[in-house]
C-alpha cells in the first residue's frame, strides 16, 4: 500500500517539531539545572524563601514599563512568602553570562531550597507567573 | 526618545500565521505558500507591519479571538526579525524553485522554528540580534530595548 506523499510530510514535520521542542526542553532544563543552587550566590538572597530573580538593564524598556510592574503587583498579592531580586545585566555581565542569560527580560523562579525551577526568557504574562509561583509556595 | 509600542498579539497572530501557511505549504507540498509568505514578510516589513496584520485587523480581532496587548516595546526589532526571516525564505524558496527540496524546506523549517519559539515562549530571536548588532552600533536605536 503506498502511503499518500502528505501523510508522508505530516508525520515528518511531527517528527522535526517533536526534535525541535524536546531540544527547546532539554535546553531549558540544562540551563535550570546548571543554575541550580547559584542563588545562594546572589547579594541580599535570603535563604529559605522562594524568589523571584530578574535580569534586566536600564536600557530595557518592557523590563520597566510591563515586566517590573507586574511583578510588584504579585508581590504586593502574595506578601512576604517571596522574595524579588533585580540583577542589572549591564552592570554583571559575567554574572549574566554564567547563568545563561542571552536575553532581557529573563525570569528565575527559585523554590526556597535554592533549586531554580522555572526561567522565561522575555517578558511572561501575570497569569503564568502567579500560577507557576503557587507551584512553589 | 519617545516611548514607542507594539501590539503583542498583532506579533503572535502573525507568527501563528507564518507558522500554520509554512506548516501547510510543506504537508500539501504547496511551495507557492512558501513563496507567498516570503513575499508578505517582506512586503510587510517595508510597510514596518506584521506581515500578516490584515488576518488580526478584519479576522482575529473583530471575531474576538484576540484582543490588542499593547506594551512598550521596539517595533524596529520585530521587523528586523520579520525581516530576516522573509530572507531565510526567500532563499529556501529560491532553492524549491529550482527543484533543490532539502536545502529549500531546512530554511523554511528554521523559519517556522523560530516563529515558534517566539509565539510559545515569548523570546524573539531576530530581535536577540539586532539589540547585539545594536550594542556593536549598527542601528542607532537597538540600544533603547533589551539587550
Amino acid at each position: 500500500m503506498n502511503i499518500p506523499d502528505f501523510l508522508l510530510r505530516f508525520v515528518l514535520a511531527l517528527l522535526v517539531g517533536g526534535s525541535a521542542i524536546f531540544a527547546y526542553s532539554y535546553w531549558i532544563n540544562m540551563n535550570l539545572s546548571t543554575n541550580s543552587h547559584k542563588v545562594h550566590k546572589l547579594t541580599g538572597y535570603q535563604h529559605g524563601k522562594a524568589g523571584i530573580i530578574l535580569f534586566s538593564s536600564p536600557t530595557c524598556a518592557p523590563c520597566k514599563t510591563v515586566q517590573k510592574p507586574m511583578i510588584e503587583r504579585i508581590l504586593s498579592k502574595m506578601g512576604n512568602s517571596l522574595q524579588f531580586l533585580e540583577i542589572d545585566a549591564s552592570l554583571q555581565p559575567d554574572l549574566a553570562n554564567e547563568w545563561g542569560v542571552v536575553s532581557v527580560p529573563t525570569i528565575y523562579l527559585v523554590e526556597p531550597s535554592g533549586k531554580s525551577r522555572f526561567v522565561h526568557f522575555g517578558l511572561v504574562n501575570e497569569k503564568k507567573l502567579t500560577e507557576q509561583l503557587k507551584e512553589l509556595l | 526618545m519617545n516611548p514607542r509600542f507594539v501590539d503583542q498579539n498583532a506579533l503572535r497572530t502573525n507568527q501563528a500565521v507564518i507558522i500554520a501557511f509554512l506548516l501547510i505549504g510543506f504537508i500539501f507540498d504547496l511551495v507557492g505558500l512558501v513563496y507567498f509568505t516570503a513575499f508578505a514578510m517582506l512586503v510587510g516589513t517595508l510597510f514596518s507591519a506584521p506581515a500578516f496584520k490584515p488576518i488580526y485587523q478584519y479576522l482575529v480581532q473583530p471575531l474576538g479571538i484576540a484582543k490588542p496587548e499593547v506594551m512598550q516595546d521596539d517595533p524596529n526589532a520585530h521587523r528586523f526579525a520579520q525581516f530576516i526571516g522573509g530572507l531565510f525564505l526567500l532563499a529556501g524558496s529560491t532553492f524549491l524553485y529550482y527543484g533543490l527540496s532539502l536545502p529549500g524546506w531546512t530554511l523554511t523549517f528554521v523559519v517556522i522554528g523560530l516563529a515558534s519559539i517566539n509565539l510559545l515562549t515569548g523570546f524573539c530571536v531576530g530581535c536577540f540580534f539586532y539589540f547585539q548588532l545594536g550594542k556593536i552600533g549598527f542601528f542607532k536605536t537597538a540600544n533603547q530595548s533589551p539587550e
